[in-house]
């Protein structure tokens, strides 16, 4: 990929076109050989109530100095729960970046349009980068540029299903559409679903559980690494056009006859 | 030296009695290491910055949220 070839979104300049979740791995070791692997240089956490009981004690010193922290507000169904959750992300992590996720039921994660917008247009008014988790809707995600926000996450198919981008013509249109980073958000299953979007003219992907739950999550991030860098540079590279009937790629002149 | 009033507040959405006092105090009582970052509170749905937490007093019924970072996707 070109030196020069970097994601900008907000204030922020990235080399690596990967964000990583940071859920559901192994163990720790293996969430920090996965980041490293990866080359992602932004990763997602969440905000939850603390308790003695539970890890993650030193994951902000383990995680902050080397990563972006981009904290979301999973598991929340109102824009009001999911603002609050952004404002204390804020004062916690120091920063005013939040992957906004508003859902509507925890069967498919799917995202409430109506309470998204409402929540990124109040925390957009409040200073806030805002990077929406939302459905592959070339509408709803104008309207959320419209909004303000710095970048638009379609979903290519539900949170952890691990079956690609479903609707790719949907993803085209979006690109088309919007002038804000495009980041594939979700259901990114292997390395090929990532180098899938990239192709598209999609501009990053974030992805979690098909690192996290490979059989080998180090060896995977590595795949994605390597899967985003491949699509991003077929994207640029131009590919040819799809077509029905077969064109010879070795000429015919100067052929024996038999 | 006044008497100390009790007040039922709901910490975490767990009951919690305390002596009437400030957010500073319930996070001591509650042992959180209040010179580590990494950790905010919420009074009735309003954060409630790290440096008004010694003078934002605690009232019976408050809802007070106590959050931190954690692995996430």
């Amino acid at each position: 990929m070109a030196e020069n070839d970097t994601l900008v979104i907000g204030d922020r300049e990235l080399r690596s076109r990967l964000i990583l979740g940071t859920s559901r791995y192994p163990n720790q070791q293996a969430l920090l050989d996965a980041l490293e692997a990866s080359g992602t240089e932004m990763v997602t956490v969440s905000i939850r109530r603390i308790s003695i009981a539970r890890e993650g004690e030193s994951l902000l010193e383990r995680l902050g100095g080397r990563f972006h922290l981009l904290p979301n507000t999973a598991g929340c169904y109102t824009a009001r729960d999911a603002v609050l959750t952004a404002k204390l992300a804020r004062e916690a992590l120091e920063t005013d970046w939040v992957k906004l996720e508003v859902i509507g039921d925890d069967e498919t994660l799917f995202p409430d349009v109506e309470q998204l917008l409402s929540a990124a247009e109040e925390l957009v008014k409040d200073g806030f980068t805002v990077l929406p988790y939302c459905n592959d809707d070339p509408i709803t995600c104008r309207k959320l540029e419209d909004i303000g926000c710095a970048a638009i996450m379609p979903l290519g198919a539900p949170i952890g299903s691990g079956m690609g981008i479903r609707n790719p013509y949907n993803i085209r249109i979006i690109r088309e559409q919007c002038r804000i980073p495009l980041i594939v958000d979700a259901g990114v299953g292997t390395a090929s679903d990532a180098a899938v979007a990239l192709e598209l003219g999609c501009d990053g992907v974030l992805m979690n559980t098909a690192v996290a739950q490979a059989r080998d999550p180090v060896a995977m991030a590595r795949a994605m690494r390597l899967a985003v860098e491949a699509g991003r540079i077929a994207y640029q590279a131009g590919r040819i056009p799809k077509k029905l009937y077969a064109s010879a790629s070795t000429t015919m002149e100067g052929m024996i006859e038999g | 030296m006044s008497a100390t009033v009790a007040i039922t507040i709901f910490v975490n959405g767990e009951v919690l009695t305390m002596a009437e006092g400030s957010v500073l105090d319930l996070l001591h009582l509650q042992r959180v290491d209040t010179s580590r970052k990494g950790f905010a509170v919420a009074l009735n749905g309003a954060v409630v910055s790290r440096g008004d937490w010694e003078s934002q007093r605690l009232s019976e019924r408050d809802r007070v949220e106590i959050v931190g970072m954690y692995k996430g996707g």
